[in-house]
């Protein structure tokens, strides 16, 4: 038995070492494809891109740190700046409490494959199709207003263009969260899925009421889904843009101008130095950012 | 108490729901309308006038004419819808094949720089197009990509996107599971192949239906990067909107809405089995 | 569920496989384009392929008769193996050597002139004849039909004369007519059909059309039976003899032209439709791609004259394939093929002249063609296998939208230089829904990766971000050299000059001008003068169209031509006052208008103008507002001028005729500015290049400016003198006779102005206006559609010139500040 047994260890021994050996060198051959694609297609433009910020346009003289003084100072871009953080800073924490708020609930009920396709469905339609249905309901003859007149609230004879006001920057976050909940619910649900039901119930039984239930139990284990959560959502923040240039075109009012707007118009211009630059500068605050989740977090990186 | 409590809410949950799919009804009551009524109704938007627009869900002459035109009168119309079809198939192809072994790398092998490397990955991810246009253009160019379907089907199948999602899911894998297929002799690929995969076939899924849902729709890399008219997808092929093609738009973007649906309800299923079958495993 | 589940796979594979059917029909499609595209890229691409049709201009026989005319030329092979070139009016050419020479016949139909209107002949293979004739009615205004007028204004001129020799004043005042004034229906002609056989006797056909309906021409197939195709859009076999006609098809709109092969005849619409009929089986057939591509390519021609088709078609060496020409090209296509081959390339040929109309096409022995322009220009096109397919050197130009005068150039320059091959990119199409920024964005990243054009025109590209990051060339060295012949109007020259440098200089010119009574002519000076003046109009006349511009956006229009520059100070910020001036008065002369006129009739005319968008379709010329001030009663009127025939001749002729009328240049906020139209520029990555610099001095050469462009006034000076010539120069008629309006209005009333070609005096005046010119009238084009939109707002009564100033400043701080 114990000949076996060192025989087993040996093995497991040898086992291990053999596989930690080719541990360290397979993930290369899992990563290389992807790794290789990224760099060539990805990675490459984007260090055009830097290389770009720091020379003139078009002729390509150096410039050294000019072009990031240039729009710091730049009206534009502080205003896209600052309109683009406004989105991020209102829809973010909206869409993800309302889809936790969903989630919770329809994580009550059975059968609810229904509900949840009926959210998800907005994702399923082209941008152009929904600027259409947009104008038809926002612009000043549109059916917001036919509402608005038929509940009194609007004042005799006159008409509101929606996308032309500050209410324009509204119905972007609502074109945003129409868009974007069903797929928020659908991984809250997961997540809340996920805690095992047997530590609910015992909480319930000592005598903890659903709040408390939520706040102590469920919430601290949705860490890691909140992360990706976050990411998506800042992710589908930006398509946003997509819809705004469709509905009011290459210079909106003020309130929904965006930083993609803002690169547009400059690319049309040929500011590629200032595009470069104001590029290097997001990048760089992305960067930032998501190490900060990473970290507020503390989402694991060990892994398997 | 419960019970109604319980009721209540979903009838709540489905009005809401049936209030986000309003919009498909407009797309399908407008699509079998006459020119007649869409001008009618949408006189006031197009003539930018001081009046409201009207819309009759029930149309008083439904007429499938624009439907008739689109599918038998454009030929046009199946060039472009098999554009699309080919990209984004095709990019979910080589996704499959790119990024999800890459994912796999990411979850299972601690190595050096692998959060650095990650994290490169997602802030490329979240770069908005128009920053980078410019420099893949060039790329591309040289590549001697341009003008063809490669030129968005290449940048996209390596899309950090899926690695992302796909990451998650492996990441809910149970270890144990891993070392001991490890013990009992099984090769890396072979634990991939027949025991991450399967386990994450959920997730992956999911990418994909949201994958194809993304490149289904497309904008702004065909419109720079496809010169020719008949390489275009039929994104970019919805045209404006006036009141002579009103009709005809709607039923495009009907006809652009099946496939996604289909896909997406196909998917569905998957979406929340795989989801739900690696959380509860766990 | 499991039945859920199945039916979603089932419709999943359904849908795969509809698709992959469309994929089959798309392939066909996609193969078409691909043909066409590989036809066009080879051309483009395989550099090293020999083998091309080359041109060849052929003399067209010398014609007698009325010089203003231009022969609607019909071209046909006979049996007997010789050519004819068949018109109405000037007869009959047959040729024996394939084209090379011509001689006149003998008209069979000579003496039927004598006493009807031909409307149009037609010849059989065998030498028969049919005609369409009208008899002519005693001479008498009233009677001759819109369609005689319209269609022939030698006709209608030839008994003008009779009477403008006896009257002074050839404008008529509003007719007492009663037939007019009371029937607004037109009197039909009466029709006769001739048909004369081979040995020329004559004889009627009692053909009896449909109502209304008559027969517009005739044609003959192979076998010599006989077609007619009506007003109704309907296709009749008929017998010249009986009479009977059968139905054979109905088109939309009328049918245009007409080609036979042995098996199948081809009936090109008006609709740029084609239906191919079926002689032997008596049935219309498809032909898809046919169909696709007529309805694709047909009628890209110019709309200067209407004269020629859109397109043309021959029949091929065997039954089943026919030649079909049309701008782009000369393609080959068999019946039921999947194929359009290209065999000669349009750019390279006149086929791509936007001057030159095609009329008919012959093929002749051993793959050589004959094409027929309007303009009596013949074009034989013979292939040769020792040239390159496509010539060596080739040149890139580009505009954002298609312009005339380029295009015009591009063909022109090519004929006389043919180992060269031009290419001329157009960012916006218009039949796409590409905007102008994506136009712009797509052009931008071309001249990134070195592919930009060599020469671009900058209408409508954001010229000043270009100037500024050093894109273009500085031209000035080479347009500071231009002299004698090439010398160009100094002042027009120095207007585009930028600190010392010149980038950029308009191929034509166009001028502001307003016209009105003496008086209010006189006052206005300046934009706030106009305003001063229209308001004590207003106070003269309670009632009526003031200037007849019928919405807010068309008022900002046509006042921002004289105004838009003086919105921006060099600097590039914006001008406030300026802004706030010029919105106040559109707002004083809105306001002027609004209160004389009907409020419905300003909604009738806007819900008409609402179908239309776009700059182009205001009429904002000032001949038409100087007809407006004549018929409708408008007081003044205000818009471009861009050429002398039939615009600037008109204002002047009415200024001959009415006492009370005058006009002069119009200044806004801008004095003495002009519109450019095409401005060139050179990339400065082209300028190392001759044959680059060699094109863009073409530009500005005699050869392109002498040409009547429709974009404006040539530019260079010598160019310029030659349109005080009269080209209607006419023995016949009276002295600087240039046209005719018959024009009838809303009320009822018909008025007939014969336009005078400008003399020494007022050309000479038009001569000074030009040399005034000093500045670019327009401003910064985004500015400029901001302030139109805003301002139609404001216009409408949503707010006050003060809040309208405001969002201006607002929406366009972004925009600069960029």
């Amino acid at each position: 038995m114990w000949k076996t047994l060192q025989k087993k260890l040996r093995k497991k021994r040898q086992f291990i070492w053999r596989n930690k050996k080719a541990n360290r060198y397979t993930w290369i051959f899992f990563l290389l494809p992807s790794f290789l694609g990224v760099s060539v297609f990805v990675l490459l433009p984007f260090l055009d891109v830097v290389r770009r910020s720091f020379v003139t346009a078009v002729t390509q003289e150096w410039a050294g740190v000019n072009n990031y003084r240039n729009i710091f100072g730049n009206q534009a871009f502080r205003l896209a700046i600052h309109n683009t953080v406004r989105f991020t800073v209102v829809c973010l924490p909206l869409l993800i409490g309302l889809g936790l708020f969903f989630a919770l609930w329809l994580s009550r009920l059975k059968k609810i494959q229904l509900i949840k396709s009926l959210f998800l469905f907005p994702l399923a339609m082209p941008a152009a199709t929904v600027v259409l249905i947009w104008k038809m309901l926002f612009s000043r003859q549109g059916f917001l207003n036919a509402g608005l007149a038929a509940i009194g609230l609007l004042p005799e004879g006159i008409l509101f263009d929606h996308m032309g006001t500050g209410a324009s920057f509204w119905v972007l976050v609502f074109s945003y969260v129409w868009k974007n909940l069903g797929y928020t619910i659908v991984l809250w649900l997961a997540g809340i899925f996920a805690v095992p039901d047997s530590m609910c119930e015992a909480a319930r039984v000592d005598g903890a009421g659903e709040g408390q239930v939520f706040r102590k139990i469920i919430f601290p284990n949705l860490k890691s889904s909140l992360y990706t959560i976050t990411v998506l959502s800042f992710l589908n923040s930006f398509k946003v843009f997509r819809e705004a240039y469709l509905v009011a075109g290459s210079y909106p009012h003020e309130d929904m101008y965006l930083l993609q707007h803002l690169f547009n118009n400059w690319f049309v211009n040929l500011e590629l130095d200032k595009m470069a630059a104001a590029a290097v500068c997001v990048g760089t605050v992305l960067f930032l950012i998501i190490l900060l989740l990473q970290r507020l977090w503390r989402v694991e990186e060990d892994g398997l | 108490m419960k019970k109604i409590k319980k009721t209540l809410m979903r009838i709540a949950l489905l009005v809401t729901g049936g209030i986000f799919c309003a919009p498909i009804l407009f797309l399908l009551s407008g699509s079998v309308m006459s020119r007649y009524e869409l001008t009618q109704c949408l006189l006031p938007l197009v003539a930018d006038k001081d009046e409201l627009i009207t819309w009759t869900f029930f149309p008083r002459y439904p007429t499938f004419e624009h439907y008739f035109r689109i599918l038998f009168q454009t030929p046009q119309f199946f060039a472009v819808f098999w554009n699309s079809m080919k990209i984004a198939c095709l990019t979910l192809a080589g996704q499959f094949f790119i990024a999800v072994p890459a994912a796999w790398s990411f979850a299972v092998y601690p190595f050096r720089g692998r959060k650095f490397l990650f994290t490169l990955y997602i802030v490329l991810m979240l770069m908005p197009f128009q920053v980078t246009m410019l420099s893949s253009y060039l790329v591309l160019n040289d590549l001697k990509l341009l003008n063809t379907h490669s030129a968005i089907i290449l940048p996209a199948v390596f899309s950090a996107f899926p690695v992302f999602l796909i990451y998650r899911d492996f990441c809910n894998l149970p270890k144990g599971l891993i070392e001991a297929a490890r013990i009992d002799g099984a090769g890396e690929w072979m634990i991939f192949w027949r025991i991450g995969l399967p386990l994450a076939s959920g997730g992956i899924l999911s990418a994909g239906v949201l994958g194809f849902l993304e490149y289904w729709s497309l904008i702004e890399q065909p419109m720079a990067f496809l010169e020719d008219q008949t390489l275009w997808p039929l994104s970019l092929y919805l045209p404006e909107i006036g009141t002579g093609q009103a009709g005809y738009s709607f039923v495009a973007a009907v006809i652009t809405l099946i496939p996604a649906v289909f896909v997406f309800l196909a998917g569905r299923e998957y979406l929340e089995q795989g989801i739900t079958a690696s959380a509860v495993k766990g | 569920m499991k039945i859920l589940k199945k039916w979603i796979t089932l419709c999943i594979t359904g849908i795969i496989i509809s698709s992959l059917a469309g994929c089959g029909r798309s392939g066909e499609i996609n193969s078409t384009g691909d043909e066409k595209e590989n036809a066009k890229t080879n051309a483009e691409t395989l550099e090293k392929s020999m083998g091309r049709y080359l041109e060849e201009e052929l003399a067209v026989p010398k014609i007698d008769g009325t010089p203003n005319y231009q022969p609607d030329f019909y071209m046909q092979r006979q049996d007997d193996g010789k050519l004819v070139l068949v018109d109405r009016f000037v007869g009959g050419y047959v040729s024996e050597d394939n084209g090379e020479s011509w001689e006149k016949t003998e008209d069979s139909w000579d003496y039927l002139t004598e006493n009807n209107y031909i409307m149009h002949v037609a010849f059989s293979p065998e030498g028969a004849t049919a005609l369409v004739c009208s008899p002519y009615e005693d001479e008498d205004e009233s009677e001759l039909s819109e369609e005689e007028t319209a269609g022939n204004p030698e006709d209608a001129g030839g008994d003008f004369a009779a009477e403008a020799q006896n009257k002074e004043d050839a404008v008529e005042e509003p007719e007492e007519d009663a037939e007019s004034a009371e029937n607004s229906e037109i009197p039909l002609p009466e029709i006769i059909y001739y048909y004369i056989d081979p040995e020329g006797t004559v004889t009627e056909i009692p053909f009896q059309g449909s109502g209304n309906d008559f027969i517009l021409h005739f044609e003959f197939d192979r076998q010599g039976r006989l077609y007619g195709y009506g007003t109704d859009g309907i296709a009749y076999r008929i017998d010249p003899g009986t009479g009977t006609a059968k139905e054979l098809f109905g088109v939309e709109g009328t049918v245009e032209f007409v080609c036979f092969t042995g098996r199948y005849m081809v009936a090109c619409t008006s609709r740029k439709a084609v239906v191919v009929y079926d002689l032997e089986q008596e049935i219309t057939v498809e032909d898809k791609v046919l169909q696709d591509f007529v309805k694709e390519n047909a009628g890209q021609s110019s709309d200067i004259s209407d004269d020629g088709h859109s397109m043309i078609a021959t029949e091929g060496e065997q039954a089943d394939i026919i030649y079909l020409a049309v701008s782009d090209g000369l393609y080959r296509h068999v019946f039921g093929g999947t194929v359009m081959e290209q065999i000669i390339d349009g750019n390279m040929t006149m086929l791509g002249d936007p001057s030159a109309e095609l009329l008919d096409m012959v093929m002749l022995p051993d793959n050589e063609f004959l094409v027929l322009y309007t303009g009596e220009k013949l074009c034989k096109y013979t292939y040769d296998p020792n040239v390159p397919t496509v010539p060596e050197r080739q040149l890139h130009v580009y505009s954002l939208v298609e312009n005339y005068s380029l295009r015009q150039a591009v063909s022109l320059f090519q004929k006389e230089h043919p180992d060269v091959y031009i290419r001329y990119e157009v960012g916006m199409s218009g039949e796409d829904s590409v905007t102008r920024d994506d136009a712009v964005r797509k052009l931008n990243t071309k001249i990134m990766a070195g592919e930009g054009p060599d020469i671009l025109l900058l209408d409508g590209l954001p010229q000043t971000s270009y100037e500024e990051k050093g894109v273009l060339m500085d031209v000035s060295p080479v347009v500071d050299g231009m002299d004698g012949e090439a010398k160009l109007f100094p002042n027009v020259v120095d207007a585009c000059r930028k600190d010392g440098k010149i980038y950029a200089l308009p191929i034509r010119i166009q001028i502001p001008m307003m016209v009105g009574k003496k008086d209010d002519v006189e006052k206005i000076r300046d934009l706030n003068s106009l305003v001063d003046v229209i308001e004590a109009a207003r106070a003269e006349n309670p009632q009526g169209a003031l200037f007849g511009l019928k919405s807010p956006e068309e008022l900002l229009y046509v006042l921002s031509l004289t105004s838009s520059a003086a919105w921006m100070d060099e600097k590039g910020n914006i001008n406030e006052k300026a802004l706030e001036e010029f919105l106040t008065a559109a707002d004083r002369i809105w306001q002027a208008e609004l209160s004389g006129v009907d409020e419905e009739w300003l909604e009738s005319e806007t819900n008409y103008g609402a179908r239309f968008s776009g700059e182009g379709m205001y009429y904002a010329t000032a001949s038409n507002q100087a007809l407006n001030t004549v018929i409708e009663g408008q007081r003044i009127g205000l818009g471009k001028v861009y050429r002398i025939d039939f615009d600037y001749d008109t204002i002047t002729s009415i200024a001959g005729l009415e006492d009370d009328f005058d006009y002069e240049v119009w200044n806004g906020q801008v004095e003495n500015g002009f519109i450019p139209d095409g401005m060139a520029g050179v990339l400065a990555n082209s300028a190392e290049d001759e044959l680059v610099m060699e094109f863009y001095r073409f530009l500005f050469g005699r050869k392109l400016q002498d040409m009547d462009l429709s974009g404006g006034f040539p530019v260079n000076m010598a160019s310029f003198d030659t349109f005080a010539v009269n080209p209607y120069e006419d023995p016949g008629m009276w002295d600087n006779f240039a046209g005719g309006f018959n024009i009838l209005n809303d009320n009822g009333e018909r008025f007939m102005i014969n336009l005078i070609w400008p003399g020494e005096e007022e050309f000479g005046k038009l001569k000074e206006i030009v040399s005034g010119m000093s500045v670019v009238g327009r401003g910064d084009a985004t500015i400029e559609e901001m302030t139109i939109e805003v301002g139609a707002e404001m216009l409408d009564g949503d707010m006050t010139v003060q809040e309208a100033v405001q969002e201006i400043v607002k929406r366009s701080a972004i925009y600069l500040a960029e």
